[in-house]
């Protein structure tokens, strides 16, 4: 299984959602395994929010390992106002500490 | 409450902050930028319009303040609005306004909390106050017209006025909440429209402004409805979220946090299970007014207006369609807005004040047989005390009685006055309910519509005064569900979207006239005449004036309308208005003016004798 890296960047906003979307799910949809780097990301609404959400929902449906990686501050707060922490778990199978292969 | 600049939700704010309108330079075409720049335009309007009427409704409280007429509700109310416009200033990133919005705040979280009073200097600062916020708002739609020096000079004249009532920081309204009431939790469910993102109205802003007025305590993000990838639109909101929040403030004040989103949301604000006890305890406190349940429930904040106006409308379409009455209690506990015991309590309470009115009724009609015959006692008295100071007056003796007469003449003309006060009443006190039968039919029905008065000084018997009421509710309502075209068909008539209905009254020296007139779409007539011919009201062919014609709409049975609801449609109205005007003696016409609207004339005579049963023998006006 290949790995690959994907760096988010900083902004995750309804202005970008638009553009970004389709790569990352299809990323996630990929069946290999996943790292997404959020560590750039300086603004995030809840259609950000809701991204992160669907990606974790697709790894999850096609068996892709999805690890977000290197939350920001930004990306931290606004996770845990929604209380959805939970998804920088990533998919499950991601928990289970699959190894990266940059 | 007020966050530090460390409080997670001033970060997140912080972090939002821009998010929402910053340049639209880079959505990936052109037809993108425009759909999404439309999309923001229309949340703006909406904004622009929610602070109008938010605006209207704290100068109306600030009048009623210096009338004098406010009570502890009114300042909550004035608190609350100014509140909201701040919040909503807050979502749409006008800082400005928001700005603004929190010294006046801060002012009126003084003013309820007795700090202040609210003298006439007060208001008369407060007022140009509103003016500037309304000054404010209007910028939001046309920047260019801007004249920042003034916007800056008339801020900082108008801070200067403020600054004796705005104390330290430490008195600012952020720091003050409502009066505390409980502090359990309200549950609140909200699923937002699609679109709301692309409005410009995050879900995050509506969560941020609940927290200046409680605190969520949880906040689960439900992802059910995440559509298949095919179907996803990152750009729409798919998120529903339940929070509980700890408050003191009433279910409305809730609601009021939504108010930029309340028709782009499914929102459902549940009290803490203990309150509905304290619910039930509100109602045996209502005051003896004959009101409908659901308002009953409104005024004890069990229910908002736009929860009830939902709810009309939900059993509305159930009537149609199972063709059988429907209780609007029913409606209420079934779709979950209040507790089935809750509406047990006030239809208990409903019940015993139609007996106590019932009561005080005959009580009344009493009274005011027994006021007459007292006057008509005073005034034989009143002649004979008169005929005796003539007698004395050419008499020598100088007795105890005769030195008694003037006081004893005053004091009977005196009783007279009052006797007379008692069966007079202001046609204000008529009219003044009108307001909110307009308000609560044009929410029902969707409409927007202005009441002008003139005339309400003017004093009548209280009988014909009383007598005139079901008549002008009839018309008003009448006006408003026949005359006034829904706000978009106004618009698209070149007319305000807000509807007009004037109810002036004046008098001549032998009559008393009423003018009830809208700016409407006036009276269909080609449908009065089909309706005619097909009741038989009318032979084909047969040539009528256009007065005989417009006067058909005041047989029995007689409804122009295609459609049955609750306000009219089913044949009774314009009937009872013409009973109603005979049984005063009087008469009304009806003139009409295609697109223009239409007027109703009621003239009264001024002194008649009554019609029969109406117990009261003459009417006269008096200013």
């Amino acid at each position: 299984m290949s790995a690959r890296r994907i760096y988010a960047q900083d902004d995750l906003t309804i202005h970008h959602i638009h553009d970004l979307a389709p790569e990352l799910i299809a990323a996630a949809c990929s069946g290999d395994l996943l790292h997404i780097d959020l560590s750039a990301v300086e603004r995030i609404d809840t259609s950000g929010v809701q991204l992160l959400a669907m990606l974790q929902r697709e790894a999850l449906r096609c068996s892709t390992e999805l690890v977000f990686e290197n939350p920001s501050a930004a990306v931290q707060d606004m996770l845990g106002f929604y209380n959805l922490n939970t998804l920088l778990r990533g998919s499950p199978k991601a928990s289970q500490g699959a190894p990266v292969h940059e | 409450m007020r966050f530090g600049a460390k409080h997670p939700i001033v970060k997140i704010a912080g972090l939002l902050q821009g998010c929402l309108f910053p340049s639209l330079s880079k959505p990936s075409t052109v037809s993108m930028r425009l759909e999404k720049a439309m999309l923001m335009n229309s949340a703006l309007s909406l904004f622009v319009s929610e602070c109008g009427e938010q605006m209207d409704r704290l100068e109306a409280l600030l009048l009623a303040l210096e009338r004098d007429e406010a009570d502890g509700q009114g300042l909550d109310e004035m608190f609350r609005t100014i509140h909201t416009i701040k919040g909503n200033a807050s979502v749409m990133q006008a800082a400005e306004i928001e700005w603004f919005a929190h010294i006046i705040e801060s002012v009126l979280g003084r003013l309820r909390n007795n700090i202040i009073r609210p003298d006439r200097l007060l208001i008369s600062t407060l007022l140009p106050c509103i003016d500037h916020l309304r000054f404010l708002v209007s910028l939001c739609t046309m920047p260019e017209k801007a004249s920042q020096q003034f916007a800056d000079e008339e801020r900082a004249r108008l801070i200067g006025l403020l600054v004796p009532y705005l104390g330290d920081e430490g008195d600012l309204a952020f720091s003050e909440q409502p009066r505390v009431r409980d502090s359990s939790s309200w549950s609140i469910s909200v699923r937002f429209a699609p679109e709301v993102l692309q409005q410009g109205l995050d879900p995050m802003f509506f969560f941020l402004h609940l927290q200046t007025i409680g605190r969520i305590t949880t906040l689960e993000t439900v992802m059910e409805n995440l559509p298949p990838t095919k179907d996803y639109n990152p750009e729409h909101c798919y998120l529903r979220f339940e929070l509980a929040l700890d408050t003191v403030v009433d279910k409305q004040g809730i609601e009021d946090a939504f108010t930029l989103v309340r028709d782009a949301c499914d929102l459902r604000i549940t009290p803490p299970p203990n309150k509905t006890h304290s619910f039930i305890e509100l109602v045996s406190s209502l005051p003896n007014e004959d009101l409908h349940l659901g308002e009953m429930l409104v005024r004890i904040g069990a229910l908002t207006s736009e929860e009830l106006a939902v709810a009309l409308r939900s059993q509305r379409m159930a009537e149609r369609q199972h063709r059988t009455e429907c209780e609007i209690g029913q409606v209420l506990a079934e779709e979950g807005y209040v507790e089935a015991e809750l509406i047990d309590a006030v239809l208990r309470r409903q019940s015993e004040i139609r007996v106590t009115l019932a009561q005080e009724h005959r009580l009344l009609h009493v009274k005011g047989e027994q006021v007459a015959t007292l006057e008509d006692l005073l005034h034989l008295i009143h002649h004979g005390l008169e005929r005796l100071k003539l007698e004395s007056a050419g008499s020598t003796e100088d007795s105890l009685i005769a030195r008694q007469i003037p006081a004893l003449i005053a004091q009977t003309r005196h009783a007279l006055n009052i006797t007379h006060e008692i069966q007079r009443i202001r046609l204000d006190e008529i009219f003044r309910r009108l307001h909110r039968v307009l308000r609560d039919t044009a929410r029902e029905l969707g409409k927007q519509a202005d009441l002008l008065l003139s005339g309400g000084e003017l004093e009548v018997e209280r009988a014909l005064g009383e007598g005139l009421a079901t008549p002008l509710i009839h018309l008003v309502r009448n006006a408003l569900d026949h005359g006034l075209e829904p706000p978009t068909e106004r618009m698209a008539a070149g007319k305000n979207m807000r509807g007009l209905i004037r109810l002036d009254a004046w008098q001549d020296e032998h009559s008393l006239f009423i003018q009830l007139a809208d700016d409407g779409v006036g009276v269909d007539r080609g449908r009065i005449r089909h309706l005619a011919l097909a009741k038989g009201l009318l032979q084909p062919e047969q040539p009528i004036d256009d007065e005989r014609l417009l006067a058909l709409l005041f047989t029995p049975g007689f409804s122009t309308t295609t459609q049955v609801t609750r306000i009219s449609g089913r044949g009774v109205g314009l009937d009872v208005v013409k009973r109603g005007v005979e049984a005063l003696g009087g008469s009304i016409t009806i003139r009409s003016f295609p697109a223009r609207g239409t007027r109703f004339e009621i003239r009264l005579p001024l002194v008649q004798q009554a019609a029969q049963g109406m117990g009261a023998s003459s009417y006269q006006l008096r200013h």
